[in-house]
C-alpha cells in the first residue's frame, strides 16, 4: 500500500542521502525528460531558473586579450598561487550528470580534462553525481553538503537565501587565496556586481562569457534549400515568415511548416523575443525600458503575438504536436522534410542536421534567420541574450573541509594555464598552436573514434558547457565552424537586447518567500495560458477580462515591484 | 467473533516467554516500520515551519497564523479547487473503471477450457505491467499523438486527428485507460488465485439445481471471491487522493493543467521545482488527512454492511 506523499518526500530525502554515499544516481528519470528540454548535454534545469539558458552545451569563449593578460600579470605580482598545492588535499564537487562526460567515462574527475586539472592543482577531486537537477534539490535540502558544489541553475530565492540558508560560504573572507578570480573581477565592473550579492557578498566561481559573440546561441533556423527553390527571400517580419511557412505547407507538401517544442517555443523564443518585435515588445519574462522594469506576459502587446502564434497553429502552419514533441522528433521532422522552421542552436541543431543529411542529400542546407522585426532592416528589439555572468557557478559550501584550498582550486581556471586548459584543453593533445592561435586538433574535430565534437570536447576541455573560468571566442568559432552556423550566429545576435535585458537581479533576502510564492503562481499561469491561447483552447477575447485580471489578481504587480527594486539595487552598486 | 482479552503487560509478558520465537521473528519488521514510517513522520513538521535547510527541522521558525499559514496559503490558492477537483475526477474515474476490470478479466479467463490459450492471454495481458513507467508512457505518448493508431483509430468513427493529449478533455480516458491496459493482467492474477478456492462442489451442486454457465458465475463464482475484492478495494479507497503521479508527470503539459494538474504533481513542483518545501509538505499533507479519513469511512461502511473489513 502505497505511504503518504510526507513518506515519499522523506524517502527521497533518504535516496537522495543514500546517493551521495553510493552514488549511484537513481533519480526521476521520468523528470528530466520533462524539465530538462534543452536537447541532450548538460545538467540545465530551466524550470527554477529565471532564465532559461539553452547554450549551456553550446557556447564558447573568449576574452583572452584582455582579462587573461590582467590575470595572469596579477599572478605574478601578487605572488599568486604556486601550483600544485603543497599539501594534499581531497575535496569533494557534487555536480549534475553531464551526458557527454559520462557517455565515454565515469566522470568528470576520470576525464583527460579532469586528470590535467587535478595534477596541475594537486587536489584529489571526488566526483559527486547527481542525476539531475532535482537530486541537486534534494542534496539542498538534505543538508549534507559535500565541499563544492556545482550549481547549473539559481538557487529559488537567489543566493541571498542560499548563503542565509547555509547552501553556499560567500567567499568574501577567502578572496586572498583566489588572487586571480580577484584580477578577473577588478578588471570589469559588470563581472564584480554580477556575481555578489546585495549586501556584497562574493557568491562563487561564476562561468563567464567573455566575448559578446558568446552571448547568443540560439535563434530560428529555416531550410535554406527550400527558400532557394521557392525563390523567396530569408524572412524578416512575421508576415514574411507567415508566406513562407504557407509556401512550404503548399509548394514542398510540409504538414508541420514551424516544429518546435513548447519549451524552445515559450521559454526561449517568446521569453527572450524572437517573435514580439513586430508587435512592440521586447520579449515575455521581466525586461527593463530605462530602467523600469516590465513583464512582457502581463503587456497588452503580448496579446498580438499571441494572436499570430495561434493564426500559425489554426492554419496547421505551426506543429500541432508542439506541446509534447522533443528534440530528436524535431530534428527528425525537418530532415525528413515534413518542417522548414524550427527553433534552436548551432551545434545540435545546425550542425548535427548539415552533418547528418550531408550524405544522403547534398542540397540539404539551413540558415539561421531572425528575431522577427515589424518592417525589413529594423533592428530587433531582443534576442537569445545572456549576460556575461548568469547562474553557472561552482561554489564552497560552509561544510567545505578545505576552505582554502577549495578556494585554490577553484581559483586555477582563471590563472593563464588553467584558461588554457578550461578553454583548449592539453597542448599537444587537445590543441596546437598554429600562428598563435589555439587549435583544437582533430582528436577533439575530427574524432579517430568517431565520437562527435561534442562528446569528444567533453573529455577534453570545459568550454563546451561552461565552468569556473572565462569562456573564449576560440571555443565558439571552432566547435561552430561551418559558414552556416557562423552566419546563424550573426544574424541571431543582432539586436538591441542589452538595452531590454535585465541584468543578474537577485531579490532581497527578506522577500523571496514571498517572491517565490507569488511568481510560481504566475509563471504556471503564464505558461499555461500561453498554450491554451495559441491552441485555441481559450479564445483571446478573454485575454483583458480573463488573462490579465488574473495576472491582476495573482499579485504580478507586487512581484513587478519587487524586481523594480531588485533592479534598482542592482544598479546602484 | 471471540471475546477479546483485555490487553494487560502480564498477558504481554507471557506471551512473550510463549512465542518468543515468533517475537524475535518480528523484530526486523518492526524495525523497518519504525525506521522508515515513523521516524520520517518527524519531518511533517516541516509543513508548520518555514524550513531552512540550514537550520534544520526542529531550528526552522514556526509559521504565522499559528504554524497554519502554508494551509491557509493553499486553501487560498488559484489552484486549490481545480488540483482537488482533478484529484478526484481522475482518482474516481480510475476507481470506477479500473477496479472492475480486473475481475471481469478474472471471472473470462476462469471461463475458458482451453488451458493453452488461457495462459498466453494471461501472460500477454499483464506483460504492460513488467514494462518502465517511462516507456509506457513514451508509448501512450506515441499512440495518442497525431499520426498514432489510437487517433487514427478514433478518426474512423469520426474523432478529432489531433493528438489527444494537447486536449484537455481527452486526459482522463487517456489517463484511465491506458491504466487499465497497463494493470489489468496483474490484477486479475490475485482474483484468479481466489478462484482457484472456490470448492468445485459448489459448481457441481449448482449445476443439479439447473444453473447454466451465467447463473453460477453470479452466485457460486462471485460470492466465493467478494471477500477479496472488497478488501482490494478498501485497499484501493485508502490510495483515493494518491493518483500515479509519475505517470501524470510523463504525461501532462503546460496545455491540460486544467485537467491533469493533481495534488501530488503540484506538490512535486512546488517542493521540488520551487524550493518550497514547506508549503508543499502542507499540501502533501492535506492529501494523506483526505486518504486517511475516505480509508476509515469505507472500513466502517464495508463493516456495517458486510462482514469483510482491514480491522
Amino acid at each position: 500500500m502505497r505511504q503518504s506523499n510526507m513518506w515519499k518526500k522523506t524517502a527521497a530525502c533518504i535516496m537522495a542521502a543514500a546517493m551521495t554515499i553510493s552514488m549511484c544516481g537513481c533519480g526521476n528519470e521520468g523528470d528530466s525528460s520533462i524539465t530538462d528540454s534543452s536537447d541532450s548535454a548538460g545538467g540545465s534545469t530551466e524550470s527554477s531558473s529565471t532564465e532559461s539558458s539553452p547554450e549551456e552545451q553550446e557556447q564558447g569563449s573568449e576574452d583572452a586579450g584582455t582579462e587573461e593578460s590582467e590575470s595572469s600579470s596579477s599572478e605574478e605580482q601578487a605572488g599568486g598561487i604556486t601550483y600544485p598545492l603543497e599539501e594534499k588535499v581531497h575535496l569533494v564537487l557534487a555536480m549534475v550528470d553531464e551526458a557527454a562526460v559520462t557517455a565515454n567515462a565515469k566522470n568528470l574527475a576520470e576525464t583527460p580534462f579532469g586528470q590535467a586539472w587535478q595534477e596541475a592543482t594537486g587536489v584529489e577531486l571526488e566526483i559527486m553525481q547527481l542525476a539531475d537537477g532535482n537530486a541537486l534539490n534534494l542534496l539542498y535540502a538534505g543538508g549534507d553538503l559535500p565541499d563544492m558544489i556545482w550549481m547549473v541553475s539559481s538557487y529559488s530565492g537567489g543566493a541571498e537565501k542560499a548563503i542565509k540558508d547555509k547552501i553556499i560560504e560567500p567567499l568574501n573572507d577567502y578572496m586572498e587565496f583566489a588572487p586571480d578570480f580577484q584580477a578577473v573581477l577588478d578588471s570589469n565592473e559588470l563581472y564584480a556586481k554580477s556575481c555578489r550579492t546585495s549586501d556584497g557578498k562574493i557568491i562563487g566561481f561564476p562561468q563567464i562569457d567573455g566575448d559578446d559573440y558568446l552571448l547568443t546561441s540560439a535563434g530560428l533556423i529555416i531550410r535554406q534549400d527550400w527558400l532557394d527553390d521557392l525563390g523567396l527571400a530569408v524572412p524578416q517580419t512575421a508576415d514574411d515568415l507567415y508566406e513562407a511557412l504557407k509556401a512550404f505547407k503548399e509548394e514542398k507538401g510540409a504538414s508541420a511548416p514551424l516544429s518546435t517544442t513548447l519549451w524552445w517555443l515559450k521559454d526561449i523564443a517568446v521569453q527572450y523575443g524572437l517573435f514580439t518585435s513586430p508587435f512592440g515588445l521586447a520579449r515575455g519574462g521581466f525586461y527593463q525600458v530605462d530602467g523600469k522594469v516590465h513583464y512582457g506576459y502581463a503587456e497588452q502587446e503580448y496579446k498580438d503575438v499571441l494572436e499570430y502564434l495561434h493564426k500559425l497553429y489554426e492554419e496547421g502552419l505551426l506543429d500541432p504536436n508542439f506541446q509534447s514533441v522533443d528534440d530528436n522528433t524535431v530534428k527528425a521532422n525537418i530532415m525528413n522534410g515534413d518542417t522548414g522552421v524550427a527553433i534552436g542552436n548551432t551545434g545540435s541543431y545546425i550542425g548535427t542536421m548539415l552533418e547528418t543529411m550531408a550524405a544522403d542529400e547534398p542540397d540539404f542546407d539551413l540558415s539561421g534567420f531572425g528575431p522577427l522585426v515589424k518592417t525589413a532592416g529594423d533592428i530587433p528589439m531582443s534576442t537569445h541574450y545572456n549576460w556575461p555572468i548568469q547562474n553557472t557557478y561552482v561554489i564552497i559550501t560552509p561544510n567545505c573541509t578545505n576552505k582554502e584550498a577549495a578556494v585554490k582550486f577553484l581559483n586555477y581556471g582563471y590563472t593563464e594555464a588553467g584558461h588554457m586548459l578550461f578553454n583548449y584543453g592539453i597542448e599537444g593533445v587537445s590543441y596546437t598552436m598554429e600562428n598563435d592561435i589555439p587549435t583544437y586538433t582533430d582528436l577533439l574535430m575530427h574524432n579517430p573514434d568517431g565520437l562527435t565534437k561534442q562528446l569528444a570536447m567533453a573529455q577534453y576541455i570545459r568550454a563546451w558547457n561552461g565552468g569556473p573560468f572565462i569562456r573564449e571566442k576560440g571555443y565558439q568559432l571552432q566547435y561552430s565552424d561551418l559558414p552556416q552556423q557562423q552566419a546563424a550566429l550573426t544574424s541571431w545576435s543582432t539586436s538591441d537586447a542589452s538595452k531590454y535585458q535585465m541584468p543578474p537581479v537577485t531579490v532581497s533576502e527578506e522577500n523571496t518567500s514571498e517572491y517565490s510564492k507569488l511568481n510560481g503562481d504566475i509563471s504556471t499561469y503564464v505558461s499555461e495560458m500561453f498554450v491554451r491561447y495559441v491552441t485555441g483552447l481559450e479564445s483571446l477575447d478573454t485575454f483583458e477580462s480573463g488573462y490579465l485580471a488574473t495576472l491582476e489578481s495573482m499579485n504580478v504587480d507586487r512581484v513587478i515591484e519587487l524586481q523594480q527594486e531588485a533592479l534598482d539595487e542592482f544598479n546602484s552598486r | 467473533m471471540e471475546k477479546k482479552k483485555k490487553f494487560s503487560l502480564r498477558l504481554l509478558g507471557n506471551d512473550l516467554r510463549k512465542y518468543s520465537d515468533a517475537y524475535i521473528l518480528v523484530i526486523p519488521v518492526i524495525i523497518f516500520y519504525l525506521l522508515f514510517c515513523y521516524k520520517p513522520m518527524y519531518g511533517i513538521l516541516i509543513a508548520f515551519k518555514d524550513f531552512s535547510p540550514a537550520a534544520g527541522i526542529w531550528g526552522s521558525d514556526w509559521t504565522s497564523g499559528h504554524g497554519f499559514q502554508h494551509f491557509i496559503d493553499f486553501f487560498q490558492s488559484y489552484y486549490f479547487t481545480r488540483i482537488l477537483k482533478n484529484t478526484l475526477v481522475v482518482s474516481l474515474t480510475s476507481i470506477l473503471f479500473g477496479f472492475p476490470a480486473p475481475v471481469i478479466l478474472a471471472l473470462l479467463l476462469n471461463e475458458i477450457r482451453n488451458e493453452k490459450f488461457k495462459r498466453v492471454t494471461q501472460t500477454i495481458s499483464y506483460m504492460p505491467h513488467f514494462i518502465s513507467l517511462v516507456v509506457v508512457c513514451s508509448m501512450i505518448k506515441m499512440f495518442t499523438s497525431d499520426k498514432g493508431f489510437v487517433t487514427y483509430l478514433l478518426s474512423l468513427v469520426g474523432g478529432p486527428e489531433v493528438s489527444l493529449l494537447t486536449k484537455p478533455q481527452y486526459f482522463v480516458p487517456v489517463y484511465v485507460l491506458s491504466g487499465i491496459w497497463q494493470e489489468i493482467g496483474w490484477g486479475a492474477i490475485i482474483y484468479l488465485a481466489a478462484l482457484s478456492g472456490i470448492d468445485q462442489d459448489l459448481y457441481e451442486a449448482a449445476r443439479i439445481d439447473g444453473a447454466g454457465r451465467w447463473k453460477q458465475t453470479l452466485h457460486v463464482t462471485l460470492p466465493g471471491i467478494s471477500g477479496t475484492i472488497i478488501i482490494m478495494l478498501l485497499m484501493r479507497m485508502g490510495n483515493v487522493m494518491n493518483v500515479g503521479f509519475e505517470k501524470i508527470i510523463l504525461l501532462y503539459n503546460d496545455g491540460i493543467y486544467e485537467t491533469a494538474d493533481v495534488i501530488s504533481t503540484f506538490v512535486y513542483r512546488k517542493g521540488l521545482l520551487d524550493f518550497q518545501w514547506s508549503y508543499s509538505a502542507a499540501v502533501g499533507i492535506f492529501n494523506s488527512v483526505i486518504n486517511f479519513i475516505v480509508v476509515i469511512v469505507f472500513n466502517r461502511i464495508s463493516r456495517k454492511f458486510g462482514e469483510v473489513s482491514l480491522w
